[in-house]
């Protein structure tokens, strides 16, 4: 690694001066951007077009290996995925035969691939007969085959139940596509006009990322984009290094757990442990479970996917490529459940992967403890439709469909948690609400944030979205990805814990209508399909795990539902950052004035009175509350509970009586400045 | 050992570990430990196998896995089979772009 701490020492180092280099640099993130926006315009599925779950990437093409150079915004994963995925393909294939206009799929995930539905394809592109670099899309197929639409079979027990496993094979030859390979695929699918789009998409992708390519190799030539690539590897190295070398040489560990595998009904813990040796970090999953029954196995891709969590606690604002990962070694078990052996299962990879990145926010927060942040809610919370629509006009037509709801990231040292944001593990989009419903024969009733759902602390957790859906007509199955439904999301820095997931099916009204406030529906009209409740029946995250409910998992697979069968999801919640007592009471009131947070709660859990009328701070009574608080602490009291609802409304009238507790009937209020 | 004995669908170990091969009289060049091991990693060309210090952490030497090294878990049968004349025509046709 070069030192480039002048202008004339890249120079030296790389033959080409600094402006040229930067340009370069730029110029090749500048290629994703135009690949970007091919294959977001271009893409027939909903996960494509608007989840952008998907990856660009360049890459270059070395003696000891592959390594990316450029990726832009898309499905956050694929940006370290991507890096390996090459190298395994290039290892397999064989550079010496590959040819211009040569394309590779490959889905597999024991060469990096995430799971079977995402379709890898890797271009090299040629300069004067030779390889230089290799461009990469990839992107989440709606369907791939197997027993469950849309490939999330969570009770698959080995990978022949999940779908087609597609080995390198060949799917453009000259630039020509390849008939047999794309039959297969398309063959194999419940959605194939979706997924001809969407694999056409691609292929158009690759060869705008070609064309932007060339064109900047015929500005610079090749010598200087080459050099220019080193230099942009190197850099991002150079930075990383220089963030590892401010920590602390020695040993730490963290652990996550895992609800369920979605067979068997034990938790499943993963352990993680950072060896810090000068600029040199050694990251083990040894310890981790060894890999279950059911589909909750990852076959490489954590070894990669755990990087994130350092990426975004060491160096989170320089683009994203390969040099960040130099500094790192992963050492996993092969028959762990993050190295699954064939022919395990990985339906459930989402589940898994969204508590790696929490798992590795909590390594790295130790290291870095002014970048420690509390857990998001650790779930992927993705529901897969699929089925056949009895809709007039499309009757017998297959449909698919993907939606992803947001998370309440933890609470951070400077400000609270972000609300509605999927897992930092992919940071992809929720679709538009209209076009899912113009899609698939499903009406969303609802989307909400939950009152008193996000982890307390000096800084709260963000809030998570909950979901009311309901089929239209005949029937549909829903695959749901969801987890944490067991075990509060970790705070930080004495923080509250975010409360637990649930799933309800509700009981509509004589009238159609399904009363709800605040993200709230009432007890009585609720029966619980999984949770943590307590004795009474109400949903608890420090309650009991699978009390009273349908299912032992949050994780549902295949789901029927028909008109009238309404589904009430609530994803799990943050963790706070910092002790609640120490939350601004202005900060306090203004969540109250938005409805987010209860008059108890705000009481209760920060130590903050309201005057009830006005909503103001009653700052003597708030000293005297927090400081017995304080000392009920200091006396082995309780520290700050888990967030969620107490005393869950039963009835309608007590649904009225929990909206009379934030937004005083008939008052004025001021708005909080 | 062909690359096809690989393709196994063994049972999973109930402690899975890391497997790790002490290497006797080396001396790490850094600290000067003997503690020194080789051992399969996760680098940024993916699957690697590291011979490193285990009192520094200093990186002796990085390769590419041998077969008896099982790394990574999973090899295709074909793995060192020549490609056929229809996985490399476009090669062979000699077309070059740029």
């Amino acid at each position: 690694m070069s030192e480039m701490t002048t202008a004339r020492e890249v120079e030296e180092e790389f033959g080409i001066d600094l402006v040229t280099a930067e340009t370069i640099r730029s110029g090749l993130v500048e290629v994703t951007r135009h690949m970007h926006r091919t294959l977001s315009r271009g893409g027939f599925s909903n996960v494509v077009r608007e989840l952008f779950d998907f990856a660009v990437c360049v890459h270059l093409l070395g003696d000891e290996g592959t390594e990316m150079v450029s990726v832009t915004e898309g499905c956050t994963h694929f940006a370290f995925t991507q890096p390996h995925m090459a190298n395994f393909i290039v290892d397999e294939w064989g550079m010496d035969n590959f040819g211009p206009g040569d394309t590779i799929v490959c889905n597999d995930p024991w060469r990096g691939s995430i799971h079977l539905p995402d379709v890898n394809l890797f271009r090299p592109v040629f300069w004067e007969g030779e390889p230089l670099f290799m461009l990469s899309d990839a992107s989440h197929l709606l369907d791939i085959g197997g027993p469950v639409p849309g490939g999330f079979n969570n009770e698959a027990e080995d990978f022949f139940s999940e779908g087609l496993r597609i080995p390198p094979t060949l799917i453009t030859s000259a630039d020509k596509p390849v008939r047999s390979t794309i039959n297969l695929i398309l063959e194999n699918s419940r959605t194939p006009l979706q997924n001809l789009g969407d694999l056409r998409a691609l292929f158009g992708t690759m060869k705008v990322g070609e064309a932007r390519l060339l064109r900047l190799l015929q500005i610079f030539g090749p010598e200087a984009v080459v050099a220019a690539s080193r230099y942009t590897l190197d850099l991002a190295e150079r930075r990383m290094r220089r963030a590892i070398e401010r920590i602390e040489d020695g040993v730490y560990d963290a652990e996550e757990w895992v609800d369920d595998d979605g067979v068997g009904e034990d938790p499943v813990r993963l352990a993680l442990s950072g060896r810090v040796a000068g600029s040199h970090v050694e990251l083990d999953f040894s310890g981790s479970d060894a890999q279950p029954l059911g589909s909750l196995t990852t076959c490489w891709e954590e070894t990669v996917r755990v990087l994130i969590g350092a990426k975004m606690t060491l160096d989170p604002n320089h683009p994203m490529n390969s040099g960040a990962m130099r500094p790192f070694h992963v050492l996993a078990p092969p028959g762990s459940v993050v190295m699954g052996t064939p022919p395990t299962s990985n339906s459930q990879h989402a589940e898994l992967a969204t508590k790696i990145a929490p798992l590795s926010q909590l390594l790295f927060g130790q290291m870095v403890p002014e970048h420690a942040v509390g857990a998001d809610g650790g779930t992927s919370s993705g529901y897969v439709f699929g089925g056949i629509d009895q809709r007039p006009g499309r009757e017998g037509l297959p449909f698919g469909g993907v939606i992803c709801l947001g998370l309440g990231w933890g609470g951070t040292s400077s400000q609270d948690g972000i609300s509605f944001c999927p897992s930092p593990i992919w940071g992809i989009t929720s679709p538009t609400i209209e076009l899912m419903e113009r899609d698939i024969p499903v009406i969303f009733r609802s989307m909400n944030a939950q009152i008193d759902s996000a982890g307390a602390g000096r800084f709260r957790a963000g809030y998570a979205n909950t979901l009311l859906l309901e089929p239209t007509e005949g029937s549909l199955f829903v695959t749901m990805n969801l987890d944490s439904g067991r075990f509060p999301r970790r705070a930080a820095q004495s923080g509250g814990d975010g409360m637990t997931s649930y799933i309800f099916r509700v009981e509509i009204g004589e009238d159609g209508r399904i009363p709800q406030s605040q993200g709230v529906i009432p007890m009585d009209l609720l029966k619980p399909v999984a949770g943590c409740f307590d004795e009474a029946g109400l949903p608890d995250p420090e309650g009991e795990w699978a009390r009273g409910t349908e299912f032992h998992t949050t994780k549902l697979n295949n789901l029927p539902l028909g008109k009238g069968d309404v589904l009430f999801v609530v994803p799990a919640g943050g963790g706070g950052y910092g002790d609640p007592l120490e939350r601004d009471p202005v900060d306090v009131r203004l969540d109250v004035w938005n409805e987010k947070l209860s008059l108890a709660a705000a009481a209760d859990v920060y130590g903050v009175v309201l005057e009830r009328a006005s909503l103001e701070v009653d700052v003597d009574a708030t000293d005297e509350l927090r400081a017995t608080l304080a000392a009920r602490r200091e006396k082995g009291g309780p520290g700050p509970r888990a967030s969620g609802i107490r005393n869950w409304p039963r009835t309608v009238e007590d649904l009225a009586a929990l909206s009379l507790t934030t937004r005083p009937s008939g008052s004025s209020v001021a708005v909080p400045s | 050992m062909s690359w096809a004995a690989r393709y196994i669908q063994a049972a999973p170990p109930e402690n899975p570990e890391v497997p790790r091969e002490r290497i006797e009289g080396q001396t790490c060049e850094r600290c000067g430990g003997t503690d020194i091991q080789r051992y399969p990693v996760s680098c940024v060309y993916g699957a690697r196998m590291a011979t490193k210090c285990q009192a520094c952490l200093h990186i002796i030497a990085i390769e590419r896995p041998r077969a008896e090294d099982w790394w990574p878990p999973f090899r295709s049968t074909t793995y060192d089979w020549d490609a056929s004349l229809a996985e490399r025509a476009s090669r062979v046709l000699g077309k070059t772009k740029g």
